[in-house]
């Protein structure tokens, strides 16, 4: 029996989707091969072990939550628990991460378990960072001929100190509209389209709130976005099928629009909005293909290891495409795309898994520790 | 094999696994029947308890008594139905025909619908439906001659035999009315290459629901369900499992 940690919650605006896969990714583990451990990190950055992780209920109730207090100890590839009595360490075979964004999608939890020598599921350290950090994955993929839309940024100290300046160097840039995000947020949290100085004022005054960098970028008509789902499964690349997400060109997503369009707490009159998916996407082969050789790309660039998504804003009239993101752990790590094509979630379990203890296997060969005679002198 | 049972009438398939989860409720299109459901119920009775009736007039569910009935007759016998199940939160999933009842039940006050789920659902009244059933009902029939006639008639209401009178109460059902007071998370499934029910109808029926999200599946029919089982029953997953 293999002993997985199922690592999720976090510090993230995504705190509650990361619940949602957790809960998705449990039902599927086979239990014949895996015993399954939930550990929920939660607001307080408390590490809670979940027992009985059978419904959302646990997390809803914030009181009964509070009283799990089961000690947890995790050291050199093992984890121990304190039920009642203090329990023996357990050899643990890998951790299953369904963060989304913040501290366990962005490098530190990772480099927490590389130090505890426990193998692990999605971004590596390095992965990660590059993931969150979209100025620095603009670079990398300007350095690997990798299409992206026109882009920009400024800092929050730049901004507080000469806002006039600043939006001197944006007019100067572009024309309007522009689309204005910061750094390294995902969920589409502060991302904004802009018409005039006013609202580019405005979206960037509450941006420096979440991030000290802020990215502006041209905005393009009448483009579609489309997102492919990759793995490596035996050292080829994969692609699931593609999925179109067809939304209103004057809107650009906040975290209400694509989580909670369908929170019905919500009165009539905010208004509705309703999305749309095609599954697969309406592109031509052609385009198709030139994609999937940019994904490689992609994947490869930001030292991908386990099942990303990557996003694309497509013009299907010039037969262009602009790489959006890539995002490390996707919700419900995409699996309805991968299921259409055979290839199961319970497989998917299997896959990113059996990568991650290699992928941990290969990075423990590497000679790591140098003999220094510095002591001997 | 699936467990068949019968209860007032109607024979249906329940997979009674309880998965701690809210059961799902799978409404058939017309002239269909359970067992074309097979597909999806095996995959998804893995995740959900999977109830799915024969609609009275349908299948081996036969009575009478079912040959006047209405969309709102469907809607309340199935709640009685569902009720002799204890059921009191469920899940449905209503195709094609199946969806204007699945639209009626969101109202019902006896079971609360936690998601729906419509694929290619009827209800939509369109312009070309609104000009077929005045050529075929109000024009007399000594001006048009019999084949206009005829041509203006569906293939469904010339076969419908003695379902004619439910057919005809049901194609003139319009759900439009009820679309605005729908309070339950929404998803919409249509086949882009669907012949049966134009893919217009779920742009209306994604506009008039609050917060619905639209799933268009790219290179399938009216019977995505059968030609990709794995792909519908995915998304019907992913669904189910953000709002459970």
């Amino acid at each position: 029996m293999k002993n997985i940690l199922l690592l999720f919650g976090g510090e993230s605006p995504e705190h509650e989707i990361s619940i949602i896969t957790a809960k998705q990714v449990l039902s599927k583990f086979n239990l014949d091969k895996y015993k399954v451990y939930p550990i929920y990190l939660d607001k307080d950055h408390k590490f809670k072990y979940i027992p009985e992780f059978k419904t959302f209920d646990t997390f809803k109730d914030f009181i009964q939550l509070k009283k799990i207090d089961i000690k947890i100890t995790i050291e050199n590839g093992k984890v121990g628990f304190k039920l009642g009595g203090f329990n023996n360490l357990t050899d643990i075979y890998a951790a299953f991460l369904t963060f989304h964004g913040g501290e366990g999608e962005g490098g530190e939890i990772q480099g927490f378990l590389e130090t505890l020598k426990i193998p692990y599921t999605g971004p590596s350290v390095r992965s990660g960072v590059y993931g969150m950090d979209k100025i620095v994955m603009k670079y990398i993929f300007e350095k690997n001929d990798i299409p992206i839309v026109p882009w920009m940024y400024i800092t929050k100290k730049d901004w507080e100190e000469n806002n006039n300046n600043c939006i001197k160097k944006i007019n100067k840039f572009s024309k309007y509209p522009l689309i204005v995000k910061p750094s390294s947020l995902g969920s589409s949290i502060g991302v904004k389209r802009v018409n005039n100085v006013n609202e580019l004022k405005d979206i960037i005054d509450s941006d420096i709130l979440y991030d000290e960098f802020i990215i502006i970028e041209e905005f393009k008509e009448n483009l579609m976005e489309i997102t492919y789902s990759i793995i490596r499964d035996k050292g080829d690349i994969v692609f699931s099928l593609s999925e179109q997400i067809e939304k209103d060109i004057n809107i650009v997503y906040s975290y209400n629009d694509k989580y909670l369009s369908g929170d019905k707490s919500k009165s009539k009159t905010q208004g509705m909005a309703n999305s749309k998916k095609i599954i697969p996407a309406k592109i031509n082969n052609d385009l198709d293909k030139k994609i999937k050789d940019v994904s490689r790309k992609v994947y490869t660039s930001l030292r991908s290891q386990s099942l990303v998504r990557i996003d694309y804003l497509v013009d299907t009239v010039n037969n262009k495409f602009y790489t959006i993101e890539i995002n490390t752990i996707p919700g419900s790590l995409s699996f309805y795309l991968w299921e259409s094509k055979g290839i199961q979630f319970r497989e998917i379990i299997d896959i990113v898994i059996e990568n991650a203890v290699l992928d941990f296997k290969e990075k423990n060969k590497f000679i790591k520790n140098i003999d220094s005679p510095l002591w001997n002198l | 094999m699936n467990n068949v049972y019968k209860k007032e009438n109607i024979s249906y398939i329940d997979t009674l696994e309880d998965h701690s989860k809210t059961p799902l409720v799978i409404l058939h299109g017309w002239k269909q029947n359970k067992e074309s459901w097979i597909d999806i119920i095996d995959i998804l009775k893995n995740d959900y308890r999977v109830i799915c009736p024969d609609l009275p007039n349908f299948g081996d569910s036969k009575n009478p008594k079912f040959l006047s009935f209405g969309v709102d007759d469907y809607a309340q016998y199935l709640e009685k139905f569902l009720k002799r199940l204890h059921l009191n939160s469920i899940n449905i999933l209503a195709h094609s025909a199946g969806g204007r009842i699945a639209i009626k039940m969101t109202s019902s006050e006896n079971i609360k619908i936690k998601s729906l789920i419509l694929f290619s659902s009827a209800g939509i009244i369109s312009d070309k439906g609104k000009l077929k059933k005045y050529i075929s009902e109000k024009i007399p029939k000594k001006i048009i001659p019999k084949k206009i006639r005829e041509n203006a008639q569906s293939r469904d209401y010339k076969e419908a035999g003695e379902l004619r009178e439910v057919f005809l109460k049901a194609i003139n059902y319009n759900v439009l009315p009820i679309l605005k007071k729908i309070d339950c998370e929404t998803l919409i499934i249509w086949g882009d290459k669907d012949s049966e029910l134009e893919i217009e109808k779920a742009d209306i029926l994604n506009k008039n629901i609050r917060g619905s999200e639209l799933c268009i599946l790219n290179g399938y029919t009216h019977f995505a369900h059968i030609e990709n089982p794995n792909l519908f029953a995915g998304v019907v997953k992913n669904f189910l499992d953000k709002n459970e």
